[in-house]
């Protein structure tokens, strides 16, 4: 068949993870499948670690446990807290790298993968591994200081990118305006819901806090997760508002913004 | 039968521990209906996370974040009771209907003026015949699937049993037929949900009692029925011949309308903009839907007929409904 084994990873804080966040997948793949080339045959939710120092993060224990609650019925997404249980911030780049060089690493079995085994048979091509991505994220390659231009490179270079948006070409103007994602165009894979749907996780937080229903929008089990350890309250937006983002203050002076356009 | 004095004084005392244990055991009830009610009055401070009276009954509500029901009833025992009422093809069920309610629920208990005891989804009939409207039976099967896991949202299949299209405000007519002829000790969220009764707590059985002892429930007393749309359906009211005025008035003066919003429409200026919603203004509750969400069940259908995954946009047990059936894949 000669379709290339592909694993999407996702980086983020699910900070709870959302109905939405499993969408991402779900449309990922279905785009990825139907290019022809790919074959998608696992996918990893890397909650970040608490050291990002993001405003009102809940701790990693439980994003990671809710996250498990939220994937527990889902045949091929899994949660990795390897990136969470780091004693500090790791980039993205070095994410994708730990997780390629596993992927590499192991025997194509059912057992290690969690994987149909069928699914690494009878394909020649090594596995990719692709950082799965909303629209949002490309944007953030422009704020001084977040991303070293090298990783940026290596990211659309080596690895490559999904990234799922409506359909309303924020993400084609974003690697337009940019000349290493445009180099990179073709390992940039745009995917696009053509609906409205944006199930925000600043926007559940704040609905918890104010004892709003939430139902429908993320799974119950997590619902019911985040009430009985009461984890987002006026209280827990409240951590880390003074700090500042991880990635900015360990790369020091501000690199040259990708503003290359 | 004489009994021989030792098998007497255990008779004896046997009595006495009964009497003893009954007295203890009673007493153990009270402690225990006292505690809760503390806890409550206690947890009637907003900041308090509140165990509700749903907590303590058997089936616990999954997901709901709500809290302070119960303490509101004490807070103000003079709340219109609140019953939603969703008509709509449900061709499927999807979470953004689900959404509906909830939204309606939060925005009007936040008012402080209603309390809302229950939610009907009334999937239209096989009459209204419209492009790719499958079989009322599985319409309805998925929709109470899908509010299998709702405490006070359950499935009505009066409307989609009917031979012929029934106009929206008959099917109101109907449903408040239903509730005005309910007994006073009916659980009011049972009906839809059979073998789901939930265990009212003491503030409620107080109320029951309260009407028994008052006879009949007086008019007021009884739940509002308020229809819940989308603003699409308020748009639809502008539509030429499409609604009869006279239904509108009805909807909007007898019943209330609870209209959720959506991209690109402004129900507040619509109702500005016509003289036969404008006076009852006060009756028609706007909600806004804070997450921008379009998913529809028409985007869902045209997903399912491409191949393409829906999940996460409709609850698991409908989405197996519909892929054992193979529902949904062609035009």
């Amino acid at each position: 068949m000669g379709r290339i084994p592909l694993v999407l990873l996702a980086c983020g804080s699910f900070n709870p993870i959302t109905n939405q966040h499993m969408r991402l997948f779900e449309l990922a793949r279905d785009h990825m499948h139907h290019t022809g080339r790919f074959q998608v045959v696992g996918g990893i939710v890397s909650p970040v670690s608490d050291s990002y120092g993001k405003r009102g993060l809940a701790p990693a224990q439980h994003r990671v446990a809710m996250a498990r609650l939220a994937l527990h019925g889902s045949g091929w997404v899994t949660v990795d807290d390897w990136e969470s249980r780091q004693p500090d911030w790791t980039e993205t780049v070095v994410t994708l790298r730990h997780h390629l060089q596993k992927l590499l690493g192991q025997q194509p079995s059912a057992a290690d993968l969690q994987m149909p085994h069928s699914s690494l048979e009878g394909s020649s091509e090594p596995p990719q591994l692709k950082l799965l991505c909303g629209a949002d994220f490309l944007d953030t390659f422009r704020v001084p200081g977040l991303w070293r231009a090298e990783h940026v490179e290596e990211l659309v270079g080596r690895f490559g990118l999904v990234c799922v948006s409506r359909g309303d070409l924020q993400a084609d103007r974003a690697v337009h305006e940019s000349d290493t994602l445009f180099r990179h165009r073709h390992n940039i894979f745009l995917v696009r819901e053509w609906v409205r749907n944006e199930t925000s996780a600043t926007e559940i937080r704040r609905a918890l806090r104010r004892g709003l229903s939430v139902k429908y929008l993320l799974p119950d089990a997590v619902i019911d997760y985040v009430r009985e350890h009461q984890l987002y309250t006026w209280q827990s937006e409240q951590r880390n508002k003074d700090a500042v983002l991880r990635p900015l203050g360990q790369q020091g002076a501000p690199s040259e913004p990708l503003n290359d356009s | 039968m004489e009994l021989g004095s030792k098998l007497r004084t255990r008779v004896l005392k046997l009595r006495s521990f009964r009497r003893h244990m009954a007295i203890a055991v009673h007493k153990s009830f009270e402690t225990v209906r006292l505690n809760f009610t503390r806890a409550v009055l206690a947890s009637m401070s907003r900041n308090h996370p509140i165990p509700s009276g749903r907590t303590m009954s058997r089936k616990r509500p999954v997901g709901s974040a709500k809290r302070t029901r119960t303490a509101r009833s004490f807070e103000q025992p003079k709340k219109t009771k609140v019953v939603l009422l969703a008509c709509g093809s449900f061709n499927p069920i999807t979470n953004m209907h689900l959404r509906m309610f909830e939204l309606a629920r939060d925005h009007l208990e936040d008012t402080g003026q209603y309390e809302v005891v229950q939610g009907i989804l009334s999937p239209v009939g096989d009459g209204y015949e419209k492009k790719g409207l499958i079989e009322a039976s599985h319409r309805g099967e998925m929709a109470k699937l899908a509010a299998e896991s709702s405490s006070w949202i359950g499935v009505d299949t009066w409307e989609s049993r009917q031979a012929n299209w029934l106009e929206t405000v008959k099917v109101l007519r109907h449903h408040r037929q239903e509730l005005l002829s309910r007994e006073p000790d009916t659980d009011v969220v049972g009906t839809a949900k059979a073998g789901r009764k939930r265990k009212r707590m003491d503030a409620s059985s107080a109320t029951k009692r309260r009407k028994l002892e008052e006879g009949p429930p007086q008019r007021s007393d009884e739940p509002r029925l308020m229809l819940l749309c989308g603003a699409d359906m308020l748009d639809s009211f502008g539509v030429p011949g499409l609604w009869k005025p006279e239904d509108i008035e009805e909807i909007v003066s007898s019943y209330g309308l609870v209209c959720i919003t959506r991209g690109g429409s402004d129900p507040e200026a619509f109702i500005q903009g016509s003289d036969l919603l404008w006076p009852h203004r006060h009756n028609i509750h706007v909600v806004r839907e804070w997450v921008a969400n379009d998913v529809s069940a028409t985007h869902i259908r045209r997903a399912l007929r491409r191949g393409h995954s829906v999940r996460y946009l409709l609850p698991d047990p409908v989405l197996g409904y519909i892929q054992e059936r193979g529902l949904y894949t062609t035009e």
